[in-house]
């Protein structure tokens, strides 16, 4: 029997989707496994069926979103989170920083008010895995192919695939030497744009490029470090309980190693330490609660 | 709560306590709880009968882990510990609430309510950390018997001497990059404070130190490298060839037939290619400079190896490495005295050939100097200066500090020079003067008595031409010109120029100046951020010989100490690393200002060296993978405090707003106790929770945002700059916090919500104001 597979998206850009696709031959072993079922793009099928697995990229940010996530959990033998955005909010989480009239101002129109989109934007967005169970999740931004390949090989045993735990500078070659050594000194002097650096083998932190790679888990292979281009955190936080808040654990850290006083001024702080995963920050700005920790309203 | 069953002692301190407290309601709460097994309520459990009823509980209770609520846990907390271990209760089981100094003594004036509920969340915070903390371990370590101290100068020999009286079987290594030992001075002449020849005066410790079997002095050699830790560190050492031999009797017959004169570089030594740098220097045998090894081995007829009786003189010598294990380490390794730069043309130093530094003239004075102690002109060596001007503190002001040898020094020469040149006329300009005893300020009173001799109080400028000096000197009403033969720089000390490449070696960090950095220049001024590594002398920094003996004798009588015991026990204050989540990225590495971090790049993972973490956590805050942790003061400890402090309903009670406090064990605690202690009915908003943290860089920007989730606002207080007890971690946690701050504020979030203090124990009401302060902003904030 081959597994009937769904491919579905919520809000989100379909990279991953594509690189679902992007397994070049390999996708003639996975068909011989699976039937799609579902999956805009590739097949014209208009209704979700009731199916073993179905793959979920995006996240929750608008009411359809969140009352869809709701359906598919209930169509689904097992539902596999895909991508940054589901998995830790990604790109459209970013907006959780601003109200949602700032958003739709910014974003629809130069005139006030013009939005008459026919959803309803929620007021944070929220990751796919906040609001359903899930029952395994690939992160990245883009996932890798082999992911896709991995959880249907391992289908239903997801407790089989072992995702690294290490942090991204255990795939990257890039050479530490600073950092090696104990002495208390900041790594650089100063805190470089990726393009005032030249391309070297060393650690970009070594350069003074603010590289997340320190805090983001380990898994992507270092595709974009072997690229001279410094790491944003894909991948998401590393799995230790207390690290999910990938931003603060950064700031943690760089604080002791490099010049951050300046840091503030040339970077936009935020959407570089939070670009892939949900802020703690994103709760203060509900007042007064003695809730706390990561709420889910 | 697990299964485990906790103790309860609550002291009601004669009355200071249960005045405010209703402690009877707080232990009937406690008792009715399903993991405490008993509660015990004390008149005063300092008293020294119930410390025998705490024995008597515990030993009848036997439960496994005990909370003390009463005074702040500065006061009884080893007793404490203490008193638990010995029945069988690890001091890591032994908790404290501080329901004393932070909650009856300051908010008296509350409800008797909001007291009670304050005091029972003290102690379930209390309780709650005893879950997350692990049991305390220490380990014991062997300590190699041996010491090595690198710096032959007075410093090095003295802490030599001073450890080999106490411990007669230590083995001693003294390691000297010169070929002698005792240090450049020896070379003066006649030296403050006795007018004795140097050498004389310091002859019968270098004799001591020579004839002490257990004391190795390594002549020429350099530490290169240096791995290990406290009782086992593994020094390489290079040895430069001597090109004599062991065998050398001193005779002097090589370098009478010597045929090659070398100057050297300051110009005021003159000696044969084979030479003894004086007479009865230790090593006493002679020695060829590399500098002039070329000429030897190929331009040379080589006649003092015919003539050598003891055929010692081996030109083939090689460089020699070594390995020398010692358990601990001392620099000594001195300083240097400053040579202006040529460029900066400083009175004409260095354009000017009678323009000398003060170390230079002193070497001249001396009988076995170029001119066999007679005072001559650079430019013309048949002429004897008729003037001399001494110029005190020479770019004092570039340095930064006084280096103050040079006052006492310069009245030495000075003395000397007027006994060798009765007719000169000598001025000295001076700003300040230095002198560090009763003695010192007699000795350079004297020399302005001295007959052709002039103090002037100013700063002259110099011009020189072929024809002798020019000096003007700014005086009331005018230029005074004079003119002057020869000019003597007193220059100060800087680091000597071998430090970098040391503190590199060694792991040791540098204070401003350039200088090895004590680890606490008031009470532990010869130690260091290893427990192993001593730094004393002018390494350090400037001293005067006194100085430079006390710091010798100082860390001498600290490693006699650690000698004794033949084992260290280390209390363990770090877990290890997880290794399924290091990936060695560094960062704790450059964080730990105690170097106690390395990466093994074989396993691809950091270690971490736990004789050296003193456990201030603040590479535990920098871990970004959470691949390690405290054992007292835990994540999961903090993050429970949060919690509890955040749920409580303290937090709802009114519209005022609710704060956080991180106060660090060192200051910020200290100051939060003293302001219930000073008596003086200060107070601080009821609405303010603490907790106790061991250093300000324990405060994650994670726990800080947890901590705003529940709380308007959220304080660091730590201690004030440069004086961190942990010496950086107030840094580290001053730019986290500001980091955070700025990404708040990106996200349109008061950044005022979050705040950094310093405080100093002592500034109590300086701690109530910026409580106030702080609650009056958020009161804005949340209006
Ligand atoms: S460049 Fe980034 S990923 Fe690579 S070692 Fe440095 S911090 Fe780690
Ligand atoms: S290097 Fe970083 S940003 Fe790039 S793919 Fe990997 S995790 Fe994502
Ligand atoms: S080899 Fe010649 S120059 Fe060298 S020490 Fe002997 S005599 Fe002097
Ligand atoms: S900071 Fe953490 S992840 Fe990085 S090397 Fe140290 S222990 Fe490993
Ligand atoms: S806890 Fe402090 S002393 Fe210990 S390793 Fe970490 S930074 Fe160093």
């Amino acid at each position: 029997m081959r597994i009937k597979v769904a491919y579905c998206i919520l809000t989100s850009c379909t990279g991953c989707k594509i690189s679902f696709l992007d397994m070049h031959e390999k996708i003639l072993d996975v068909l011989e496994k699976i039937d799609i079922v579902y999956s805009q793009m590739i097949q014209d099928h208009r209704e979700v069926p009731e199916c073993d697995l179905i793959f979920v990229e995006g996240s929750i940010s608008t009411d359809e979103d969140y009352k869809e996530a709701l359906e598919l959990r209930k169509k689904a033998k097992y539902l596999v989170a895909v991508g940054a955005c589901a998995c830790f909010g990604g790109i459209p989480a970013m907006r959780n920083f601003y109200s949602t009239d700032e958003i739709l101002d910014s974003t629809y129109s130069q005139k006030k008010g013009r939005y008459t989109g026919p959803n309803e934007l929620l007021p944070k967005v929220k990751s796919l895995s906040s609001v359903i169970d899930v029952d395994f999740e690939i992160p990245g931004c883009p996932p890798l192919p082999e992911n896709f390949i991995e959880v249907i090989d391992n289908y239903p045993n997801f407790d089989n695939i072992k995702l690294p735990t290490k942090t991204l500078c255990v795939e990257c070659d890039l050479k530490k030497e600073k950092l090696l050594s104990p002495i208390r000194e900041f790594t650089s002097l100063k805190i470089n744009d990726p393009y005032e650096v030249d391309d070297t083998d060393m650690c970009f932190l070594e350069r003074g490029v603010l590289c997340m790679g320190i805090a983001t888990r380990s898994g992507c292979g270092g595709r974009c470090v072997g690229m001279q281009v410094p790491c944003r955190g894909c991948f998401g936080p590393p799995p230790q309980e207390g690290s999910e808040d990938q931003g603060a654990g950064m700031i943690s850290a760089v604080a002791s190693i490099l010049p951050t006083g300046r840091l503030i001024a040339k970077e936009d702080i935020l959407g570089l330490v939070y670009r892939y995963s949900l802020s703690m920050i994103t709760n203060l700005q509900i007042k007064r609660t003695n809730e706390g920790g990561n709420k889910d309203e | 709560m697990t299964e485990e069953k906790y103790g309860i002692f609550i002291c009601k301190c004669r009355g200071e306590v249960s005045n405010y407290i209703p402690v009877e309601e707080i232990e009937n709460k406690f008792k009715s709880n399903e993991h405490i097994k008993f509660t015990y309520v004390s008149e005063s459990l300092c008293d020294a009968v119930e410390r025998q009823k705490i024995n008597s509980i515990l030993e009848k209770n036997n439960p496994n882990g005990i909370v003390l609520a009463g005074c702040s846990p500065r006061y009884y907390q080893e007793y404490f510990r203490e008193v638990a271990s010995k029945n069988n209760i690890n001091a890591g089981k032994v908790g404290f609430a501080n329901i004393r100094e932070q909650i009856a003594w300051v908010h008296k004036k509350e409800s008797k309510e909001y007291l009670q509920t304050k005091a029972e969340l003290a102690i379930d915070v209390s309780l709650n950390s005893l879950e997350n903390t692990d049991n305390f371990v220490a380990t014991r370590l062997e300590i190699i018997d041996d010491v090595t101290i690198i710096g032959g100068g007075v410093g090095g020999i003295q802490t030599a001497l001073s450890i080999s009286r106490a411990r007669t079987n230590t083995r001693i290594h003294v390691i000297e990059k010169k070929s002698f030992i005792g240090g450049e001075q020896l070379k003066y002449s006649k030296a403050f404070p006795r007018d004795e020849c140097s050498a004389c005066a310091i002859a019968p410790l270098i004799s001591e130190l020579s004839i002490n079997p257990n004391i190795i002095i390594h002549d020429k050699t350099e530490v290169i490298d240096s791995v290990g830790r406290v009782g086992d560190y593994r020094l390489t050492t290079r040895k430069m060839p001597r090109y004599v031999t062991k065998d050398c009797i001193s005779c002097g017959k090589c370098s009478d037939v010597c045929i090659k004169t070398v100057l050297s570089t300051d110009g005021t030594e003159l000696h044969k290619a084979i030479y003894l740098p004086f007479k009865g220097s230790i090593p006493f045998y002679y020695n060829i400079d590399e500098i002039s090894i070329d000429f030897c081995k190929d331009e040379c007829d080589k006649p003092c190896i015919d003539v050598c009786p003891a055929n010692a003189i081996d030109l083939e010598m090689e460089v020699q490495e070594e390995i020398i294990n010692s358990g601990i380490v001392v620099l000594a390794t001195g300083a240097r005295v400053h040579q202006p730069e040529q460029d900066d043309n400083i009175f004409g130093y260095g354009e000017c050939k009678d323009v000398l530094t003060l170390h230079q003239f002193e070497k001249l004075l001396a009988v076995n100097s170029r001119w066999k102690g007679d005072i001559r002109l650079f430019s013309d060596e048949n002429k004897q200066p008729e003037s001399i001007a001494f110029i005190l503190c020479v770019e004092r002001s570039t340095l930064g500090y006084c280096s103050k040898y040079c006052c006492s020094s310069s009245a030495a020469a000075i003395r000397q020079s007027v006994e060798k040149l009765p007719n000169t006329k000598i001025y000295v300009f001076y700003q300040d003067q230095y002198s560090d005893s009763k003695f010192a300020d007699d000795y350079i009173k004297q020399t302005k008595k001295l007959p052709n001799v002039q103090w002037i109080r100013a700063t002259p400028r110099t011009f020189s031409n072929g024809n002798g000096i020019n000096v003007h000197v700014p005086v009331s009403g005018g230029i005074l010109e004079l003119k002057i033969d020869m000019l003597v720089l007193a220059t100060g000390l800087q680091p000597h120029e071998n430090t970098p490449l040391l503190r590199h070696i060694f792991g040791l960090d540098a204070s401003k100046d350039g200088f090895f950095s004590e680890f606490d220049l008031l009470f532990s001024p010869v130690s260091t951020n290893d427990i192993g590594k001593f730094v004393i002398g002018t390494a350090s920094g400037p001293k005067t010989i006194p100085e430079t003996t006390i710091s010798a004798y100082a860390a001498g009588s600290k490693i006699v100490n650690i000698l004794n015991k033949m084992t260290l026990e280390i209390p363990i204050s770090i877990t290890h690393v997880k290794e399924e989540l290091c990936s060695a990225c560094g960062i704790c590495v450059k964080t730990c200002t105690y170097h106690a971090n390395t990466v093994n790049l074989e396993k691809g993972v950091a270690e971490v060296d736990i004789t050296r973490c003193r456990g201030c956590g603040n590479c535990v805050t920098a871990c970004p993978a959470k691949a390690r942790d405290l054992i007292e003061f835990s994540d999961k400890a903090i993050n429970g405090a949060i919690d509890l402090l955040g749920k409580s309903p303290l937090n709802s009670r009114n519209e005022d707003p609710n704060m956080l406090a991180f106060l660090c064990n060192g200051c910020g605690y200290s100051t939060a106790d003293n302001v219930g202690l000073s008596g003086a009915g200060m107070t601080y908003s009821p609405n303010l929770s603490i907790i106790r943290v061991p250093c300000s860089g324990r405060v994650d920007a994670r726990q800080m945002l947890h901590a705003l989730s529940y709380f308007d606002g959220v304080m660091i207080g730590g201690c004030k700059l440069h004086s961190c007890q942990y010496s950086v971690g107030n840094f580290d946690a001053q730019k986290r916090v500001f980091l955070l701050q700025g990404a708040l504020e990106a996200a349109n979030i008061n950044p005022n919500r979050l705040k950094m203090e310093y405080y100093s124990p002592t500034e109590t009401e300086i701690f109530c104001d910026s409580i106030d302060e702080f609650e009056k902003e958020l009161k804005e904030e949340f209006k």
